[in-house]
């Protein structure tokens, strides 16, 4: 990442103030820009963002796509998605106020010490439409600069387009125009920031609207199974060109055990979620830990089940069948 | 030292033989052994529906349309283990032969974590677990859900159980759910985010995904039911005001965001858990309309009448249906099963909790648990509906029975087959049982009800119900508006109409509409409901409305000063409730041109001082130089508020000093105290001649007397040093000196250290010297100053003593005076730690030998402050935790520990918050109340600190506890094992249980000031009748009754009266809601006089049935030593046949 400077808002308000957005594409998808970036051996990832990714957790697309894709190397991941959360870390305050929740996303961050970032936001703030640009912008300016390192790898996501589902989000289109300032605010944060940024929201807005049997949203806004599945593609689009190839090599279908890797993944991703967002927070770390802290030790204890998780994966991709994944998010459909 | 102390007792008891296994009191799990502690109330039998292993530890549960059981499980409550998947369960049991036991188990659902909340219904079951709401569908209806999805995440993870709970299905299409104070919570909809960062309900469309707060506040709220009309009541499982009237917008206790709240119904209440209300055909005519909840400490299920008073309720407690006493038995959910019985989830642990006790104490249940069916004896059950194979006119017909959750279901069931398969036959239907009485009203309300919930707003059905005599029906129809106010043309009209209805809840109902309506004529028809004199919930009510309506109003009164019409009264009430810059300028305008006139021109004054800057204090302070005050109203409050406005706000009017000094030489006594503490608060130096005249003139009130002493204090002078000084000589009264050493020291406590040094070598025991030391405690450099003071001199022990426990809540450690003071007074300080053998040693010892009565007595010892910081029963201090039912709920070690190491265990809400000030200061304390500007922090003393926040530097929570460690060192150890006792019984089934009868428990006797001779005087040689007098030489001191209500006479000072006859004098405080009468009853009447006020009540028998005026009364009683046997007093609230209005015992501090 090479920018820092002060004054980083007004040069992204400069890209995005004007009628339309400049791509350079240096990858092969439409749907991204910026530097190409793939995952490399003994990278660890992290997640951040909203419910986009707190959900995304469940589902285990992502995670296993990017997974099989990069089946030779050992690469780790941790979801730190927060419902409702935006770049401020509002959702992450606890009993504090907003600054304490940007303190506690760093530390949340500085615990994993990710080499590679993905960030996803925009969601919910996008409701404010054009007011709440200026504020959003200037809360990511402000994340992206204390999460940026040397070393560290920052992919930027636009947020996913909404859904017109009759009763429950029927003003979709007005609400589109309103998340694509969003999208494109992210966009011109990514461009300015030279980050690489993939874009959902444009990667989904063609399956979304143009109606097709299978909806991609459980209620307009967040992404269902199917919705997930093409986000997984969409972001491999935007990383490896060649995946979609790997995926034609292997056309044997291996439903088991893809069945057992997401499984694992799924497990895994549960003692991550206890670890670092455990119930009782307030006994275990907050204002009444002088009666439970004591057993804030045991937190430190799921290191050993999450990494053991981890070599299972390990061992079930190095002999098992990663292109079966890439096949099943639809690579060898093309 | 003199001390004896407990811990080297203890130490010399004889070796543990069974060391930790003392600390296992767990209770035989034998379902027949638990059946056998229990006794149900007359007519009803009570038996096991289903139990471990089929399941174990339930935490809530929901009947389907099937009348099949859902049942949330958690093993691994509270908190899951390293390496440990989310394990927990949801089961579905039926009762396939009908005979009351459930026969048949599914695992509906597995793989959650701590599932709280379970709601069946027709589209799937609402399970809340974690951070989320989830939905479970079990499409070939098998018994186990074949998909599941997430409806609503990012619920907050502070603590297990106050995430989502007490899933509930509205009457109108709404499932609603709960959660309590720690949470935070960050929800994403398709219309946005929604946060809430405390306790509330949620309410939620989940075909459309509105979602929206229906009310807020509460600790812990673990129960929500709707009555017949629509009206619904919350339980608290962690406060202390028993039922709380829920309604759209209430606030109650801790909310996010308000500082104004309503208070729960039944204060002094255990901690409830639980909800149902009693309809249909199964239970007895009595129980109809009855609240059943858990009060799950004391082990058991006990009930409330909700009674209709005014806009809300009153509830008061009625018969348990079920006592216990079976320590593990932990009723937590009840709900009415299809067939009429009661059903009950007992959690079953001998735990409960998890801030306290350690999440991995062993005696935690971890396989136990237990469905209990209730069912009234000799009474027929009702015959299932079949609901689930019903045509739309079958469901329709089910909409007439008296069962009010089978009509849930019908109408949920309604709601699923689609406006066009219900609206046609439903208008068949309404058309069918079209008649004016209660039966037509019934359903066009449930039919109202159905329409709602497929999102149709029908306006003749509306109109009718208007058109009824009975206001709850007229109140229900309304509520429709409240969630689309828009769907109509006419709803502005019909909301005018229910405007002007004459019963108040109707009315209320109308605000509710109105507030969700919005826009300026909206709020100009809620202001045309404002009466001078209005309930505390309607009050409430309005002001909720023209708070959230304020950006609406505001630009319209500002254009039409009529907007609100011409009484002034409605204009100050609205300003008042919008809390904008705004809308004083409005006010301001207003009074600028003379408009504000009448009572108003208090009210608007007091709100002026409240927001206004000096300029518009400078108004004020004009018109109090300038006017009389108006009729009825005093200048009093507005010094006060004025006073308030310096010390919160640092806003101080324009003002002539000589005015002021005008003012406290001429003004009456009762607001010259006001005038004289302003001068300090202003620093008005011109005033200290007229100061010290005060001061020096023997016929000063002490109140006044100290006012001054105190304004000096605060002057910042030279001269009011001086004039400090002059008042320390050794010829004034001690306590004159030491006030006015207290005013130096906080002057100039470096120059004071020497003279409050002297003061403390003089004061005696009975002295209060904590405010000589307090300016000490502020800095550590200060401390350490007075402590060097303190070398050489010698303290008396108790002076010593108080000044040590007010230092052990300091936020900063005050090491070297604390060692100064113990060497001044020779105390040798204990550790007051136990190894685990001796803890075992003693819960054994208390449970021996301990005497709850003898403890009871010993809790009531003046020198152990217990009632001084806790309340039982609502009596006593409320600065540490109510003690109520902590027996049933606390484990003996935890009593043990509490009482050693109090800094151990701190309950919620008790936690102790520092705050340094940006002039250096530092105080510690429990957070008494917070607004936008100040902080009121209560000290260990129980004095409010108010702090502004403008001058807060920093402010955190510290894990000490406000009691002080120690206090019970000077106990035997049969005295601390009697004490230990006591508190081990309180809330248990027995006799240390608070009874359902409001009774007086906080009494004030006269105090005869050790003998002295002139109070005896005063006493002796007036008429009988002066003792119901204001004489403020009187010293009324509290005293608490015993937890059965009863008062040991001879433990409180009597007086001789002329004739030799010896008299107590007691005093306490009644609240009437309403003007009306009431009956208090007494245990004995002989040897007794009574007075209200200064008026003598005349009554025979133990009955006294009294004509009481709306409000508070303060009653003087003159108890005969001589004429009255029984050394005992008790007085009970009693309901008789010519009771007509419902009065509250104040109980309290």
């Amino acid at each position: 990442m090479k920018y820092l400077g002060f004054g980083f808002f007004y040069r992204v308000s400069v890209y995005i103030a004007g009628p339309a957005f400049v791509l350079f594409c240096m990858v092969a998808s439409p749907f991204s820009f910026g530097e190409a970036i793939e995952l490399k051996e003994g990278d660890r990832v992290v997640f951040l963002g909203d419910t986009f990714f707190e959900r995304a957790s469940r589902y285990g697309h992502i995670e296993a796509a990017l997974t099989a894709n990069w089946a030779d190397r050992k690469i780790t991941f941790r979801n730190l998605g927060w419902s409702g959360d935006g770049p401020s870390g509002r959702a992450r305050a606890f009993f504090g106020d907003v600054e304490e929740g940007f303190g506690n996303l760093k530390s949340q961050l500085a615990r994993y010490d990710p080499s590679v970032v993905f960030a996803y936001y925009g969601a919910m703030d996008s409701f404010a439409g054009e007011e709440g640009l200026q504020p959003f912008m200037e809360d990511f300016e402000k994340l992206l600069a204390a999460i940026d390192k040397p070393g560290r790898r920052i992919v930027l996501l636009t947020l996913t387009p909404r859904e017109k589902m009759a009763g429950v989000l029927d003003d979709a289109a007005s609400q589109n125009r309103k998340a694509s300032l969003f999208a494109n605010a992210v966009r011109g944060i990514g461009q300015a920031g030279e980050l690489t940024v993939i874009d959902l929201f444009e990667a989904l807005r063609k399956p979304m609207a143009s109606g097709g049997n299978q909806r991609l949203t459980d209620n307009g806004v967040h992404l269902n199974d199917f919705g997930y599945q093409l986000a997984a593609a969409a972001i491999l689009d935007g990383m490896d060109e060649n995946w979609r190839g790997k995926a034609k090599r292997f056309r044997k279908r291996d439903t088991e055990w893809v069945e057992s890797l997401y499984a694992a993944i799924e497990e895994k991703n549960e003692y991550v979620f206890n670890q670092w967002r455990p119930q009782n927070e307030t006994y275990l770390r907050g204002f009444r830990k002088h009666e439970q802290g004591q057993n804030a030790a045991e937190l430190k204890a799921f290191d050993t089940y999450i990494e053991a998780t981890e070599a299972m994966i390990k061992e079930l991709i190095e002999a098992g069948n990663p292109a079966a994944v890439l096949g099943k998010l639809g690579g060898n459909s093309k | 030292m003199k001390k004896a102390c407990i811990i080297t007792i203890l130490l010399s008891v004889a070796a543990p033989i069974w060391g930790q296994r003392a600390l296992t009191d767990i209770p035989d799990p034998d379902p027949d052994y638990q059946l056998s502690l229990m006794t149900p109330a007359e007519g009803f039998e009570i038996s096991l529906f289903a139990s471990d292993p089929m399941i174990s530890n339930p935490i809530a549960m929901s009947f389907d349309a099937k009348g099949r059981l859902y049942v949330a499980t958690s093993e691994s409550y509270p908190q899951i283990r390293p390496g440990q998947r989310a394990s927990d369960k949801i089961f579905r049991l039926e009762d396939t032969d009908g005979d009351g036991k459930a026969d048949t188990r599914t695992v509906f659902a597995e793989g959650l974590l701590i599932p709280t909340a379970i709601l069946a219904m027709p589209e799937g079951v609402y399970v809340g677990q974690s951070t989320e709401l989830r939905l479970y569908e079990d499409l070939d209806d098998d018994g186990v859900a074949d998909r599941d999805r997430v409806i609503l995440s990012g619920f907050g993870t502070e603590d297990t159980h106050h995430l989502v709970h007490a899933l509930a299905a509205g009457p109108a299409g709404r499932i609603h759910f709960n959660q309590s104070v720690y949470i935070h919570s960050y929800l994403e909809t398709p219309s946005g985010l929604h946060s809430l960062k405390a306790g509330g309900v949620w309410r939620l469309r989940p075909e459309t995904m509105d979602l929206d707060i229906y009310t807020r506040g509460l600790w812990n709220s673990w129960g929500h039911q709707w009555d017949e009309w629509g009206q619904s009541f919350q339980s608290d499982g962690a406060g202390y005001d028993g039922l709380s009237y829920a309604f759209p917008g209430a606030v109650f206790v801790k909310s996010d965001g308000f500082q104004r709240y309503l208070r729960g119904l039944n204060p002094g209440q255990p901690k409830l858990c639980g909800l149902e209300i009693v309809s249909g055909r199964h239970f007895p005519e009595s129980w109809q309309g009855r609240i059943i909840t858990c009060d799950f400490r004391g082990n058991r299920i006990i009930s409330f009448n909700p009674v209709d008073a005014g806009s809300a309720f009153r509830t008061p407690q009625s018969e348990d249906l079920v006592t216990s006493t079976h320590g593990a038995f932990r009723p937590i959910d009840v709900k009415l099963g299809m067939d009429g019985a009661l059903y009950v989830a007992d959690w079953y642990n001998p735990i409960i909790q998890h801030g306290e006790v350690d999440f991995r104490d062993q005696r935690r249940d971890r396989s136990h648990g237990r469905i209990w069916r209730i069912v009234a004896k000799d009474q027929a059950l009702v015959p299932l509906p079949h609901l689930a194979e019903a045509s739309v006119s079958k469901l329709l017909e089910q909409l007439t029975i008296p069962e009010a959750s089978t009509r849930q279901q019908a109408r949920a069931l309604l709601k699923v087959e689609g406006a066009a398969a219900v609206q046609g036959p439903l208008a068949r239907w309404l058309a069918q049982h079209d008649g004016s009485g209660p039966e037509g009203d019934r359903a066009r309300l449930e039919g109202l009800w159905v329409l709602q919930s497929l999102q149709i707003v029908d306006e003749a059905l509306v109109e009718r119900l208007l058109d009824s005599e009975d206001f709850r029906m007229r109140a229900a129809a309304l509520r429709v508006f409240e969630e689309f106010p828009d769907k109509l043309a006419s709803t502005s009209s019909i909301l005018k109409r229910a405007a002007r209805d004459p019963h108040p809840r109707v009315r209320m109902e109308a605000l509710h509409a109105l507030r969700s309506l919005g826009g300026a004529e909206s709020a100009k028809v809620a202001m045309q409901m404002h009466e001078p004199s209005m309930d505390e919930t309607f009050d409430f009510a309005l002001w909720r409305t023209m708070r959230a309506l304020a950006e609406d109003w505001i630009p319209a009164a500002e254009a039409d000063e009529l907007f609100f019409g011409d009484a002034a009264g409605r204009l100050v009430y609205a300003v008042n409730s919008a809390e904008s810059a705004e809308a004083l300028a409005l006010l301001l305008e207003h009074w600028k041109k003379g408009r504000i006139d009448g009572a108003a021109r208090e009210d608007a004054m007091l709100l002026m001082c409240e927001r206004g800057d000096a300029a518009v204090l400078t108004l004020v302070w004009k018109d109090i130089l300038e006017n009389e005050p108006g009729e009825g109203s005093s200048r009093a409050s507005v010094l006060e508020a004025l006073l308030e406005a310096a010390e919160n706000r640092k806003v101080i009017p324009d003002f002539e000093q000589e005015d002021l000094v005008e003012k406290i030489g001429q003004a009456g006594p009762d607001v010259r105290t006001g005038y004289v503490k302003l001068a300090g608060a202003w620093k008005a130096e011109e005033s200290v001649t007229a100061l010290k005249t005060i001061i020096q003139n023997s016929d000063t009130k002490k109140t006044l007397s100290d006012a001054a002493i105190d304004a000096l204090a605060r002057m910042d002078s030279e001269a009011a040093k001086k004039g400090l000084l002059a008042l320390m000589d050794a010829e004034q009264p001690f306590e004159t000196r030491l006030r006015a050493a207290s005013g130096y020291a906080v002057a100039d406590p470096v120059a004071a250290a020497p003279s409050v040094v002297a003061m403390m070598v003089d004061a005696k025991a009975s002295n209060d010297v904590r405010e000589l030391v307090r300016p000490y405690m502020a800095k550590r450099g200060l401390s350490e100053a007075l402590a060097r003071r303190l070398e050489g001199a010698t303290i008396g022990e108790e002076v010593a003593t108080t000044l040590l426990r007010m230092l052990s809540s300091a936020p900063t450690s005050l090491d070297k005076l604390e060692t100064a003071l113990r060497d001044a007074a020779g105390i040798v300080p204990v550790d007051a730690s136990l190894s685990a053998s001796q803890l075992s040693d003693l819960i054994e010892y208390a449970q021996r030998s301990g005497d709850p009565a003898r403890g009871e007595g010993i809790y009531h010892r003046d020198a152990l402050l217990c009632a001084t910081c806790h309340a039982i029963g609502g009596a006593g201090g409320a600065l540490g935790p109510d003690l109520t039912s902590i027996g049933a709920s606390a484990p003996v070690d935890y009593i043990i520990e509490s009482l050693l190491e109090p800094a151990k265990k701190i309950k919620e809400g008790y936690h102790v918050v520092s705050i340094t000030t940006k002039g250096g200061a530092a105080y510690a304390g429990t957070v008494a109340r917070e607004d936008e500007q100040t902080v009121a922090l209560l000290d260990m003393t129980s004095q409010e600190i108010n702090i502004a926040k403008s001058d807060i530097a920093n402010r955190s929570m510290i894990p000490i506890s406000l009691m002080p460690a120690g206090l019970t060192t000077s106990l035997r150890k049969d005295e601390f094992a009697d004490l230990v006792r006591f508190l081990s019984e309180l809330g248990k089934e027995g006799d240390y249980k608070i009874s359902k009868v409001p009774m007086v428990r906080t009494f004030r006797y006269l105090d005869d000031k050790g003998g002295d001779k002139g109070m005896a005087d005063t006493v002796r040689h007036n008429h009988i009748s002066y003792m119901a007098t204001d004489d403020p030489s009187f010293n009324w001191i509290s005293r608490y009754a015993n937890v059965d209500g009863r008062l040991f006479l001879d433990k409180i000072p009597f007086f001789r009266r002329e004739g030799g006859k010896h008299f107590n004098y007691l005093r306490f405080d009644v609240k009437a809601d309403e003007a009306g009468v009431a009956g208090l009853k007494f245990n004995d009447s002989e040897g007794l006089r009574l007075w209200m006020g200064e008026d003598e009540i005349e009554w025979t028998g133990d009955l006294a049935e009294i004509e009481f005026s709306e409000g508070v009364h303060t009653f003087t009683v003159a108890a005969s030593r001589y004429e009255r046997a029984n050394r005992n007093l008790s007085i009970s609230v009693m309901d008789t046949t010519e009771t007509t209005t419902h009065i509250q015992i104040v109980n309290g501090k």
